[in-house]
């Protein structure tokens, strides 16, 4: 459209949509002065623009973040899924894929379902199939699809079964319908035997049609889904009663035909239900029709609500008059009416069959296809034996490692508990703070300490779900207070007396629920609270954030007999922080952080009088993030987690003054902190610590079997590695409060380990040259703002900057010392983005080598090529490029679904990069002569960050993860 | 993920107005905010409830603060962020679609359920679609709906990034949404 057209409509549109409604049209046809389009063109818009914003003022980016944190991955081959390494996707659906994998533990191959995650997911679905899945998983019959385990990895459930080659009775039927005689009898009897088996197990399967009978090649029948059946599968065919089932395969088709009466009238059933299915599928198999027919889904409803049977038995066939009666029996439409047991039926359709004129089960069998039913049950009792002994066997080892570590568990805690409870007076004396883990799960994301100090309640994550546990500090004894939940509990805080536990749950909105620690059910106490709550110093009332709007929150105050009051509003630029509030110890006022959260966040802490009145901010310095607050019981200050604004990366606890003094940092460690509670004497403080754990890894030839860690650092140590020629490990450390990162050199056993640099600012991806002469980094030591290319002497000494461009990074080490190759990029200096350079190890005028986005380089072991993350065509996505030395267009691309570092392999021959899914990473490579990528390692657990070849064959590697417990300090101020 | 020099050039070919340069940037902005989004899910400091402010701010704080100082501007990250959020929708809503035209026989019928219903994928797309021809005619408003819509934005924060008043926003956005509802018509059913 014309531009000025579209002003013109803008405008008008604009200028109409503000007059009164019966005033509009008036004004714009004068305006429009005759020209009928544009009058009709606003009209239209007018039109369109209703009150309610629809699904554009909503929804787009909730839906983007439940996308985002389950994008609902498919699994590729090779790939690891804990211990489980997949083969082949076998099948997709809403609920999650199904796999052929192996399970690396057992050495077996399975069928893995992987159900979706996330907050996206339905919930209660999956933890229905869950929980029917670990009801049929006690189901053992060599009939029924065994169940081997179901769990949780990555935060993703899994049902991993047996795996069962062969054709489904669906495909069989395809080509041979009507069965024989015979062998519709073996498979009858073998899904009446997993039937009943199952039904005196209490199981209803609730879905049994062709689909879900598995006959293995030598002729064993295999019941599968039993308790994955919907509950309630006939709604969905009767709200679309008119729909053709040829737009709607599988779904309508596969389940309408096989319902009961009771099932497609969504009304309760039981194994009567299935004696009926049964019978269709026996129906099916000896007519190779369907009793109840019809065209579309509600025609066959209909069918199954009224019509009788339709059986038509082809007269040579020569079916008894008793094999009707037997399936007429199981399709009667009330379940009264029907076998009452599918032993009953079974033993029914014996007899039947036995006068049946063609050949029988008891002469020689005219059929090689199929084992005689005898031998079948024969073959299935070893089967069962051998499975019964196998899920002994690793029941009673999972029991004893249960009872193990929760030995173990119990005896560390007790241990922790007595060694706090028993220094921390004589550490009080000394003034030194104390640290004591309460746990080390590393999985804990919130606690709180009682006010008399027995008791850490602390919520602990776990593959999406939380769940709330209690230690006591006295005995090391611990409980669940709360079983698993995703939306599970958070913002806990102890009642006065310390006897309950509130918390918040995460509905919509939230709800604050209470729960008595001695035991007891949670007691919901209200809704819309939105932030950790703070009890006046009496019990009697508490004050929490509420969210009034989007952008409108309020500070309240409810008493105990329910009433609420509103303390303060704010909105727009400036609102509450909903970390947590804090009563002050006088009951005077209540203290919250506020969030400018426009622009760069400015957080400050205002202290409300409860009465009413101006606040007063306490924090002036400047803040990036203030979480939950605890006044300290002698009403001098507050205590939070809190991330200064310059400087320091992690969130340290700090004590803010409330006469206004600056700031003092309680912790000071390269940790981060969350939550914060207080005894009442305030001499224990609670919180939590995050901490990434990565360390240097030796993989001796690439074989992660081998792999074995050379450092030992409780932090996040490492990240980027390089290798000097004589095999000394070269790396930048952690970034400290000033942001700086020194470079560091250590041996190649991880001994002997030295600061090259101190404070020279950050100093980053570092490698040595192939001469061992000179580690080449880029570094921000002479403008913060923009880094470049240094050198220094192997020892630290003599740096010297060697480009001067806008941006220069990633120093990348030839075969040729007297060289350096580095990434760069930046339009200002008249460069296109991302492109490789050089430049002489002795500085000076800088070469460009390609004029497409690279990245993450590395250099041939010849010195011939370079291998480069790259985009050379601007429209497809990044690719392992191989580029000649001296630049230009990529000679050979390669797919890369993952950004990656990259490093050529000594000899040459392959490309290795690493591959993450969830947080476990592995390596992989890419042969440069082509051919496909392979899996190298077969890491279960932690994130690679960066690796290294040496020259040997080695590979080494940062790799780590992150963990987080509750800690209790002692003498903190 | 310490190295992205051409990380700086991106940004700013993206900020001079090439718009190819965000195909690049966009896939290192999504590992990291999907590990946030994820991250959000386990952990629950420093808020409860999630917001979506609170959540790119923080994304924005742990990612570009912190790892990558080269998003300097802060508007850049949540125009970023919010096209992302577009394009996530959009792949996801394209794949949901595919999934359910192709369907082959599976013998594990699985009931299907999922994050979009195949009638909001389809509104997603047709979304997308009328979003490109409002961008080919005023890109203006085409950015403003995707930080209110994808990006989760309020008329301030939009204000704020795009350096105008919010009245202006307000304005564009009102016109913006009559129209694409006049666009998407009988295709969206959710308008009104």
């Amino acid at each position: 459209m014309d531009k000025a057209r579209w002003n013109r409509i803008e405008e008008l549109y604009t200028s109409v949509s503000e007059l009164p409604e019966f005033e509009r049209v008036k004004h714009l046809a004068v305006r429009c002065d005759g020209d009928e389009d544009l009058f009709n063109e606003v009209v239209s818009l007018l039109e369109s623009s209703g009150e309610s914003n629809g699904f554009l003022s909503e929804g787009g980016f909730e839906i983007g973040l439940k996308i985002l944190a389950d994008p609902g991955q498919v699994l590729e081959a090779g790939q690891q899924f804990g211990h489980f390494t997949i083969s082949d996707l076998l099948g997709r659906g809403g609920m999650g894929e199904v796999y052929l994998a192996e399970d690396s533990r057992l050495k077996r191959r399975v069928a893995l379902k992987v159900l979706p995650s996330g907050f996206g997911a339905d919930e209660e679905g999956i933890r229905r199939l869950i929980r029917e899945a670990k009801m049929a998983s006690v189901l053992n019959h060599p009939n029924i699809l065994t169940i081997y385990d179901v769990g949780e990895i990555e935060g993703r459930n899994f049902i991993a079964s047996e795996y069962v080659e062969g054709l489904t009775l669906r495909q069989l039927l395809r080509t041979n319908s009507p069965l024989p005689f015979n062998k519709a009898v073996q498979i009858f009897a073998q899904i009446s035997a997993a039937l009943a088996a199952a039904h005196g197990a209490g199981i209803i399967h609730r879905d049994i049609k062709p689909e879900n009978v598995m006959i293995r090649e030598d002729g064993l029948v295999k019941v599968l889904d039993f308790g994955l059946a919907k509950l309630v599968p006939g709604l969905e065919a009767i709200s679309r009663p008119d729909e053709p089932e040829a737009t709607n395969p599988g779904i309508i088709l596969g389940t309408v035909s096989y319902m009961s009466p009771e099932q497609v009238r969504g009304k309760k059933t039981d194994e009567r239900s299935d004696i009926w299915s049964l019978g269709v599928v026996l129906g099916e198999m000896l007519t190779g029709s369907l009793p109840f027919s019809g065209e579309t889904a509600s025609d066959k409803i209909a069918a199954i609500l009224k019509s009788e049977p339709e059986l038509p038995f082809r007269d040579a066939a020569g079916i008894p008059v008793h094999v009707r009666r037997v399936i007429e029996k199981a399709l009667e439409k009330s379940p009264d009416n029907r076998y009452r047991s599918v032993a009953k039926m079974s033993e029914d359709f014996e007899l039947a069959s036995q006068s049946h004129a063609g050949p029988t089960r008891n002469g020689p069998s005219s059929s090689t296809d199929y084992l005689p039913v005898a031998k079948t049950e024969k073959a299935s009792v070893n089967v069962s034996t051998e499975e019964i002994t196998g899920r002994t066997d690793r029941r009673r080892f999972s029991a004893k490692t249960v009872i193990l570590s929760a030995a173990i568990g119990a005896m560390m805690i007790g241990g922790i508990a007595a060694a706090a409870y028993f220094f921390s007076p004589q550490f009080s004396q000394d003034k030194r703070m104390t640290k004591v883990r309460v746990v080390g799960s590393g999985n804990s994301v919130s606690a709180a300490i009682s006010p008399d100090g027995r008791f850490v309640a602390h919520v602990v994550a776990q593959r999406g779900t939380r769940s709330l546990q209690l230690k006591d500090l006295t005995t090391g004894a611990e409980s669940v207070l709360l079983k698993p939940d995703p939306f599970g509990p958070g913002g806990l805080t102890f009642s006065k007396d310390g006897k309950s536990i509130y918390y918040l749950r995460d509905q919509d909105p939230a709800v604050l629920y209470r729960l008595p620690i001695a035991g007891g059910e949670p007691e919901k106490i209200a809704e819309r609270v939105d932030s950790a709550i703070s009890f006046s110093p009496d019990g009697q009332s508490f004050a929490f954030i509420r969210q009034l709007r989007e952008d409108v929150n309020s500070l309240v105050v409810r008493s105990a007999d329910g009433s609420e009051r509103q303390i303060a509003v704010r909105e727009g630029k400036t609102r509450f922080g909903t970390g947590g509030v804090a009563w002050s110890p006088d009951g005077g006022s209540v203290a919250s952080a506020v969030n400018e959260v426009r622009g760069m966040s400015v957080v400050d802490i205002a202290v409300y009088p409860v009465d009413g009145g101006e606040p007063r901010l306490i924090a002036p310095a400047n803040w990036r993030e203030i979480q939950r607050l605890v006044w300290m019981p002698d009403g001098s200050g507050i205590v939070a987690p809190a991330l200064e604004r310059k400087g320091e990366n992690y969130v340290q606890l700090w004590f803010f003054p409330v006469n206004g003094r600056p700031a003092e940092a309680v912790t000071d460690e390269l940790i981060e902190h969350a939550d914060v509670s207080l005894t009442n004497d305030g001499k224990k403080l609670v919180t939590v610590q995050w901490q990434n754990r990565i360390n240097i890894w030796k993989i001796p030839g690439g074989k992660s079997e081998l792999a074995a860690p050379i450092s030992n650092s409780i932090h996040a140590r490492y990240r980027a590695i390089a290798l000097a020629p004589d095999g000394k490990i070269v790396f930048p450390s952690n970034e400290d409060s000033e942001g700086n990162r020194d470079i560091w050199i250590m041996n190649a056993d991880g001994t002997g380990a030295r600061r090259l640099t101190s404070k020279q600012g950050n100093n980053l991806l570092p490698c040595v040259a192939k001469d061992g002469k000179y580690i080449i980094v880029s570094s921000n030591r002479a403008d913060r703002n923009s880094y470049h290319i240094w050198r220094m002497n192997i020892d630290g000494s003599d740096p010297r900057q060697l480009t001067f461009g806008k941006s220069e990074r990633g120093p990348l080490c030839p075969p040729d010392p007297s060289m350096v190759y580095f990434h760069t990029g930046g339009p200002a200096d008249g460069m296109q983005v991302g492109r490789i350079g050089r430049v002489s190890i002795n500085g000076g005028k800088i070469e460009i080598l390609t004029d497409y986005p690279t990245t993450r380089s590395d250099i041939s072991p010849d010195g011939k090529h370079i291998v480069s993350v790259c985009k050379p065509d601007p429209k497809s996505p990044f690719k392992i490029g191989i580029i000649p030395i001296d630049g230009g267009k990529p000679i050979k691309t390669f797919e890369l679904k993952q950004v990656s570092y990259l490093r050529w392999r000594p000899d040459g021959h392959a490309i290795t990069f690493t591959r993450s899914f969830e947080d476990v990473s592995n390596f992989w490579e890419q042969p440069v002569d082509g051919g496909p990528q392979r899996q190298l390692t077969n890491f279960a657990a932690e994130t690679i960050i960066n690796f290294a070849w040496a020259a040997s064959g080695d590979l080494f590697c940062s790799r780590g993860y992150e963990i987080n417990d509750p800690i209790i300090l002692t003498n903190f101020r | 993920m310490e190295d992205f020099g051409e990380l700086t050039g991106l940004l700013a070919a993206w900020g001079d107005g090439d718009p190819a340069a965000l195909d690049d940037i966009l896939p290192l902005v999504f590992e990291e905010l999907r590990k946030i989004a994820k991250a959000h899910m386990r952990k629950e400091s420093p808020s409860h409830t999630l917001q979506t402010t609170g959540l790119i701010n923080e994304a924005y704080l742990k990612l570009a603060a912190q790892r990558h100082p080269e998003f300097k501007n802060r508007g850049h990250f949540f125009a970023i962020a919010s096209k992302m959020m577009r394009r996530v929708l959009l792949d996801h809503a394209k794949g949901k679609l595919r999934d359910k035209r192709g369907g082959g026989a599976v013998h594990v019928e699985l009931e299907d359920i999922h994050v979009l219903t195949k009638e909001r994928s389809e509104e997603i797309l047709a979304l997308d679609e009328a979003l490109d021809r409002l961008s080919a005619v005023d890109p203006m408003k085409c950015t403003i709906v995707e930080m209110r819509h994808f990006g989760g934005m309020t008329v301030e924060e939009t204000a704020k990034v795009l350096n105008v008043a919010p009245i202006t926003v307000m304005r564009h956005w009102n016109f913006a949404k009559a129209w694409l509802r006049r666009e998407l018509g009988n295709k969206c059913s959710e308008i009104d």
